[in-house]
């Protein structure tokens, strides 16, 4: 602790008054301190269990669990996985354009923060709730198959719940608002000069949108798409409501794999493979976040 | 403003851009409008168009919750559980990121940027894994934390998000003010109480709200971590799908949804006001 007190130096136009007291900057962090550092812990905890023995994962040394990991079944559910994360990146990341586009062009800040409300609603209120209300549009005696039998005379013509369709319905529902965000803040700083220089240049609009807006807006969606995805690596309420017993992703496989089947070891390794996705993707997105902000210094 | 088709913000692509928002965002609400809809059926099923509209099911919600046999369906219960724990995520969340905010907007210190690497971890950092080791943690400890295990789980994933607003409050202060206290000879904790905190409470005050929102409504991690005593809504919720669906489960779910545009709304409000943030 002393060596981070001693190199403290404090802002701007503190830094020439000497009298001030420095608080004690340790004492600061200490309680935020503790919750991360619980945090730590549990990473520990799954990486020391990881190369545990079976039924003595404290105090046995094995790799067998990650030999386990490259079993075929283990990789099908990994690639799995990461596919529906990355389809699911790419459909909101399609869907987020037109939401970010408005909400930086609309003049009405009234419109602007019903659209920001509405985004979030799917991100916050509880996916148990969310779930209830698409069992009655999708399930099987859901609005949509009321409608289409009404109009076909099929009995049960669609099956959209409970299987891939639905998973992938519900991840891009719940992630919208990180794909929206970092794209309205690329479309923002675009100024509306070089959209008329365009105009009178002769370029039309489809032009314009491939030449100037899209290469111009396409590192804030990229931001986005990656957050989407590493926030649907993790996917576990979405695919345990929505998909039934017939998706299974990385982290439902650890629930079973640490509860009904009791491979601690098994379900330990796939957490920190997890983890390093989810490092991999923050490092990711840093990276294209900072690569951008150097182009346009 | 010289050649505004130009630019997109007037005619026919102005209207199309605006009719496909209009379009996903229904998409996107329509679950929570069906849910809003079909609670208020006068019949026994959940099937929509309702039959008629009634409030029969609200009042059945109403006898669950306080009615004779209020214990047998747990729905109170659960609920003020999940009030609790929300209140508690708010206040853990408060009292241990309001400090660490202040150090990090107000001081230059060695290992800053890895600390605010860290305070950013929970957030991608993935709630399965984070549930199960704390699982893990409480049944090697053999001890029972009764509520605290899902409050210290929620307060984990709830800080970077009460820091993030409170951050950006602070920022917003001079630190002219606290200097001049300073000089007047205000001790530092006095400076702290009398200056930063009235003027970061807004930012302080959203937070906590999010907090307590985001806490209420968590499932993964109580999915895992919940016990028979505690048995927070989300998990009652669970139970529900998974067993009987009348409509008085949707009519619970309208009040959960009421509940949180609420407090999203006013959350809107005070950063609204504070002008910059958006």
């Amino acid at each position: 602790m002393t060596a981070i007190e001693s190199s403290i130096t404090p802002l701007q136009s503190m830094e020439n008054d000497a009298p001030i007291r420095k608080p004690q900057i340790g004492l600061l962090l200490i309680p935020s301190g503790m919750l991360i550092g619980l945090l730590l812990v549990c990473a520990l905890v799954v990486l020391r269990m990881s190369v545990g023995e079976r039924d003595a994962e404290w105090t046995g040394w094995s790799l067998k669990a990650y030999v386990q990991l490259a079993s075929a079944r283990n990789i099908g559910i990994i690639i799995d996985t990461i596919w529906m994360a990355l389809l699911s990146a790419l459909i909101t990341t399609l869907v987020a354009f037109p939401i970010a586009l408005f909400l930086t062009r609309t003049t009405s800040t009234l419109a602007r923060r019903v659209v920001l409300i509405a985004i979030l609603l799917p991100m916050i209120i509880s996916l148990l709730v969310q779930s209830f209300g698409w069992m009655a549009i999708l399930g099987p005696n859901g609005l949509l198959n009321q409608a289409i039998s009404a109009a076909t005379g099929i009995e049960r013509p669609l099956s959209l719940l409970f299987n891939r369709t639905g998973v992938l319905l519900g991840l891009v529902q719940t992630s919208i608002p990180l794909a929206v965000l970092p794209a309205a803040a690329a479309l923002r700083s675009i100024p509306i000069s070089l959209e008329e220089a365009a105009n009178v240049l002769g370029a039309n609009r489809i032009r314009t949108y491939r030449h100037i807006i899209l290469p111009l807006a396409w590192p804030g969606m990229a931001a986005g798409a990656i957050l989407v995805f590493g926030f649907n690596t993790g996917a576990f309420a979405v695919p345990l409501l929505l998909g039934g017993l017939k998706v299974t992703t990385i982290a439902v496989v650890i629930r079973d794999q640490m509860g009904s089947l009791s491979n601690w070891p098994l379900g330990a390794a796939l957490s920190v493979l997890l983890i390093l996705l989810a490092l991999a993707v923050q490092s990711l997105n840093r990276l294209i976040v900072r690569t951008n902000a150097e182009i346009k210094e | 403003m010289s050649m505004p088709t130009a630019t997109g913000r007037f005619g026919i692509e102005w209207q199309l851009v605006k009719g496909i928002t209009c379009m996903l965002l229904a998409l996107m609400l329509a679950p929570i409008c069906m849910v809003l809809v079909i609670s208020f059926t006068s019949g026994e099923t959940l099937q929509f168009p309702p039959p008629a509209l009634s409030l029969r099911w609200y009042q059945e919600v109403w006898t669950m919750l306080v009615g004779p046999d209020a214990g047998i369906g747990r729905l109170r219960e659960s609920l003020l559980v999940s009030l609790e724990i929300a209140a508690l995520t708010s206040l853990v969340c408060v009292l241990a990121g309001v400090p660490t905010s202040y150090a990090l907007v107000r001081y230059r210190f060695a290992g800053k940027t890895v600390i605010e690497e860290l305070i950013g971890l929970p957030v991608v950092f993935p709630a399965v894994v984070l549930g199960i080791a704390l699982l893990v943690l409480v049944s090697a400890s053999d001890l029972n934390f009764g509520i605290f295990q899902i409050v210290a789980a929620h307060s984990i994933i709830g800080l970077p998000f009460l820091m993030r607003n409170c951050m950006a409050a602070m920022r917003g202060i001079d630190p002219m003010l606290e200097e001049a206290a300073m000089t007047l000879g205000a001790s530092a904790p006095k400076v702290f109480r009398e200056i930063v905190l009235p003027l970061a409470s807004g930012g302080i005050g959203s937070g906590a709200i999010l907090v307590f929102i985001l806490s209420f409504n968590e499932f993964t991690l109580s999915y895992f971590l919940y016990s028979v005593d505690v048995f927070p809504l989300s998990i009652w919720l669970f139970q529900q799908a998974n067993t009987s669906f009348s409509p008085a489960v949707f009519a619970v779910s309208s009040l959960i949804v009421v509940v949180n545009v609420a407090a999203v709304l006013v959350v809107d409000a005070v950063i609204g006001s504070r002008g910059s943030a958006a």
